[in-house]
C-alpha cells in the first residue's frame, strides 16, 4: 500500500514534519523550564510586592482616616487639665512637636500631676482619648501617694496627631 | 499454547461460506453475534444470486495447497521469522518465488527453538481456484486452507475431552476432496489430501504423525467425521470399522457435517481464533481488502502527518503561552510596584525594582508610623485594668510603669498566690514575677517587671 504514491508522500511529510517536531518539541522543553524558573522567580517577586503593598496600604489607609478628619486639631491638654483637676497645679509640664507629612505634626505631651485621685487620672486620659483626633497615652508612671486615699503622684505622657 | 488471531473479516458482519463441491456448492450465510457467529445453510443457492456486496469467504483444499511444521534455531520469534521463508523453501517441490505462503502459530518452544505452521500453495493453483469461483459467480474475499480451517471449526465445535494429549483425527468426506486432519489435543500435527475410501492411507498417515511405535492404545485417538459424505452412516460405518482394528477410539460425527467445511471457512473469517489463514494475498488480494488496506495505511499515515503538524504547532504555541504568561506576569509586577511609588519604576526589574520600592517605602512608613501607632490598643486600657485587678486581688501598688516597651509594677499582696490575673493582664509569664517573704505586715513585696513588644 505504500506505493500508492499519495500514501508515500503523507508517510514522508508526516515523518519529515516528526522529525521537525520532535527536534523543536526538545529546543521548546528546554525554553519552558527556563521560562518555568522565570515565571516561578517573577510570581515569587510579585508575591514579596503585595506583601509591600498590604503593608503600605495600611500605613495609607491609618493616613488617609486621619486626613478625612473635619477637625484636625486635638482638644488642648490645658482645657482637659483645667475640666478634670481643677485649680490644682501642675507639677510640671513640657510639650514638644515633631513634623510628619503634610502639615501634620506628632504633638507630646509630659506632665507630673501630684497627689491626685486615681479616678480624676482616668477621667482625664479616658476624656484626652475620646476626642477627634484623639490624645494617646504613651507612658505613665503611677506611685502611691505616702498618705493612701487612693491618690498617687502620676507621671503622664501624652501624643496626638496636629493637622495644622 | 496455539496463538490465537483476528479473523480476516473482522471488519464485516455478514458472509458466506463457500465450499464448492462437484455435485455444486455448498454455503452458509455467517452472522456474528453476541454469543459467536450464527450460521445458517443456503439450500440450493444459486452463488450468482448471492448479490455483488456479498462477502464470501472460499477455502484451498489440501490437493491444491500444503500445510507443514517448520522449526527456526531461534528462540527470538523475530529472528526466527526471517528465516522460515528459507525452511519452506527447502520444503517445497516448487520455488517459494511461485507460492504465496503464510506462517501460522509461530511458537517458542522449550528448547529454545521457534515452530511455525506454514500454509502454502501455488500461484497458478490460487489463480485456478479463483478462477472456478469466479465461474460459480464468486469472487471470495479470502482464501482459507481447508485442511485447517476444518481442525479449527471442529476443535470448536467439539472441544478436546480431559485427556489434552490424545490423538484427534478428522476426516472430511468429500468424494475426491476428502481430507485427513491429524492432531493431539488442539494441536494439529498435518493435513492430508485422503483418497475416497482409502482406510490403509488413514493408517499409514496415523502411524507417522502420532508415532505410537508399539502400536495403538485404546481411546487415545478420537475419531471425528464431517463433509458431505459423512451424511451417509454406512459408509462412515464401514470405514469407522476398518480403521478401528488398528486405532480404537470414539467416534464423532459433527453435526449437518455437509456444510461443516462452509461453515468453518466463515466462522474462522468472522470470528478471533486461532490458525486464522487468508492465502489471497499480494498480487491475488481482493479488491475490498485492498482498499481497506489502502484505507488502513492513508489513516496510519494521516495521522502520522496529523501528528507531525501538532507536534510542529506545538512547540510555537507553548512558547507563546509561556511568553505571554511572563509578559502578563511581569506587566502586573511593574502595574504593582508603580502604584506603590510615586514615579515610573524604569527599566528595573525583579529584585532591582523590588528595592526600589522597598526604599522608597521603607521612607513613607517611617513618617505614617504615627497615623499607624493611634490605632494600636491604648495604655489606658491597661492601666484600668492594672488597677481594677489590684482592687479585686487586695494588691497595694507602691509604683506602676507603663510604658510602649517596658512595665514595671511594684508593691505588696496579702496573699502568695494572688499574682496570676495580673500577670495575665499584664501579659506576661510568672518569671518575671519576684516575691520577697513576708514583712512584718504580713503583706509579701512583689515586683514584675518586663519588656514588652510593641
Amino acid at each position: 500500500m505504500k506505493d500508492d504514491p499519495t500514501i508515500r508522500l503523507m508517510w514522508i511529510c508526516g515523518g519529515v514534519l516528526l522529525a521537525i517536531g520532535a527536534v523543536l518539541c526538545m529546543s521548546t522543553l528546554d525554553s519552558l523550564r527556563a521560562d518555568g524558573a522565570t515565571l516561578r522567580a517573577r510570581l515569587s517577586e510579585l508575591e514579596e510586592l503585595r506583601g509591600m503593598e498590604r503593608h503600605a496600604s495600611r500605613y495609607r489607609g491609618a493616613y488617609r482616616k486621619f486626613d478625612g478628619l473635619s477637625a484636625r486639631r486635638p482638644v488642648a491638654m490645658a482645657t482637659l487639665l483645667k475640666k478634670h483637676m481643677g485649680g490644682q497645679p501642675v507639677e510640671d509640664s513640657r510639650s514638644t512637636r515633631q513634623s510628619l507629612v503634610r502639615g501634620w505634626t506628632v504633638r507630646r505631651q509630659e506632665m507630673a500631676l501630684g497627689e491626685v485621685s486615681m479616678d480624676k487620672v482616668m477621667a482625664l486620659v479616658h476624656d484626652a482619648e475620646s476626642g477627634r483626633p484623639p490624645w494617646r497615652l504613651t507612658r505613665c508612671i503611677v506611685r502611691a501617694s505616702p498618705g493612701g486615699g487612693g491618690k498617687a503622684k502620676v507621671d503622664l505622657v501624652f501624643e496626638a496627631l496636629d493637622g495644622e | 499454547m496455539t496463538q490465537t488471531g483476528k479473523g480476516y473479516l473482522q471488519w464485516a458482519g455478514t458472509c458466506y461460506g463457500v465450499d464448492l463441491q462437484d455435485d455444486g456448492a455448498r454455503v452458509v450465510s455467517a452472522a456474528r453475534s453476541r454469543s459467536g457467529v450464527r450460521c445458517t445453510e443456503v439450500r440450493d443457492a444459486r452463488l450468482s444470486r448471492l448479490g455483488d456486496g456479498a462477502v464470501c469467504v472460499g477455502g484451498l483444499s489440501a490437493r491444491e495447497s500444503l500445510v507443514r511444521w517448520l522449526e527456526a534455531p531461534y528462540s527470538a520469534i523475530d529472528k526466527a521469522e526471517r528465516v522460515l521463508p528459507t525452511l519452506l523453501d527447502i520444503q517445497l517441490p516448487f520455488p517459494l518465488e511461485d507460492c504465496v505462503f503464510s506462517f501460522l502459530d509461530v511458537i517458542r518452544t522449550p528448547e529454545g527453538t521457534t515452530r511455525a505452521l506454514a500454509v502454502a500453495a501455488r500461484k497458478s493453483d490460487v489463480e485456478r481456484k479463483l478462477r472456478l469461483f469466479g465461474d460459480h459467480g464468486v469472487d471470495p474475499v479470502v482464501l482459507d486452507q481447508e485442511g485447517v480451517a476444518l481442525w479449527s471449526q471442529s476443535i470448536e465445535e467439539r472441544p478436546p475431552g480431559g485427556n489434552s494429549s490424545a490423538g484427534r483425527v478428522l476426516i472430511h468426506l468429500s468424494g475426491a476432496r476428502s481430507v485427513l486432519v491429524v492432531g493431539r489435543g488442539t494441536g494439529i500435527l498435518g493435513v492430508h489430501a485422503l483418497r475416497a475410501g482409502d482406510t490403509g492411507q488413514v493408517i499409514r498417515m496415523l502411524h507417522a504423525q502420532l508415532g505410537v511405535r508399539d502400536g495403538p492404545t485404546p481411546g487415545e485417538v478420537e475419531w471425528f467425521w464431517s463433509g458431505p459424505g459423512a451424511e451417509d452412516g454406512v459408509a462412515v460405518s464401514e470405514m469407522q470399522e476398518r480403521l478401528q482394528k488398528e486405532w480404537p477410539g470414539r467416534s464423532y460425527v459433527h453435526e449437518a457435517p455437509e456444510y461443516f467445511l462452509a461453515r468453518a471457512l466463515a466462522t474462522r473469517a468472522l470470528r478471533t481464533g486461532p490458525l486464522r489463514c487468508n492465502l489471497r494475498g499480494g498480487e491475488f488480494t481482493h479488491e475490498s481488502m485492498a482498499r481497506r488496506a489502502r484505507g488502513r495505511a492513508r489513516a496510519a499515515a494521516a495521522v502520522v502527518l496529523a501528528s507531525g503538524l501538532l507536534l510542529c504547532a506545538a512547540s510555537p504555541s507553548a512558547r507563546l503561552i509561556s511568553g505571554r504568561k511572563i509578559d502578563a506576569a511581569n506587566t502586573v509586577f511593574k502595574t504593582t510596584a508603580e502604584s506603590l511609588i510615586s514615579g515610573p519604576l524604569g527599566p528595573a526589574k525583579g529584585e532591582d525594582a523590588l528595592r526600589i520600592v522597598r526604599s522608597e517605602l521603607a521612607g513613607e512608613t517611617d513618617s505614617l508610623e504615627p497615623f499607624v501607632a493611634a490605632f494600636e490598643p491604648s495604655l489606658s486600657d491597661l492601666l484600668l485594668a492594672v488597677m481594677e485587678t489590684g482592687k479585686d486581688n487586695d494588691l497595694r501598688y507602691e509604683v506602676v510603669s507603663l510604658g510602649r516597651d517596658r512595665i514595671e509594677v511594684r508593691g505588696t499582696s496579702s496573699d502568695w498566690n494572688s499574682f496570676s490575673e495580673l500577670l495575665s493582664v499584664l501579659g506576661v509569664s510568672e518569671k518575671h514575677l519576684r516575691r520577697k517573704d513576708a514583712g512584718a505586715d504580713e503583706r509579701i513585696p512583689f515586683s514584675i517587671v518586663a519588656d514588652r513588644g510593641r
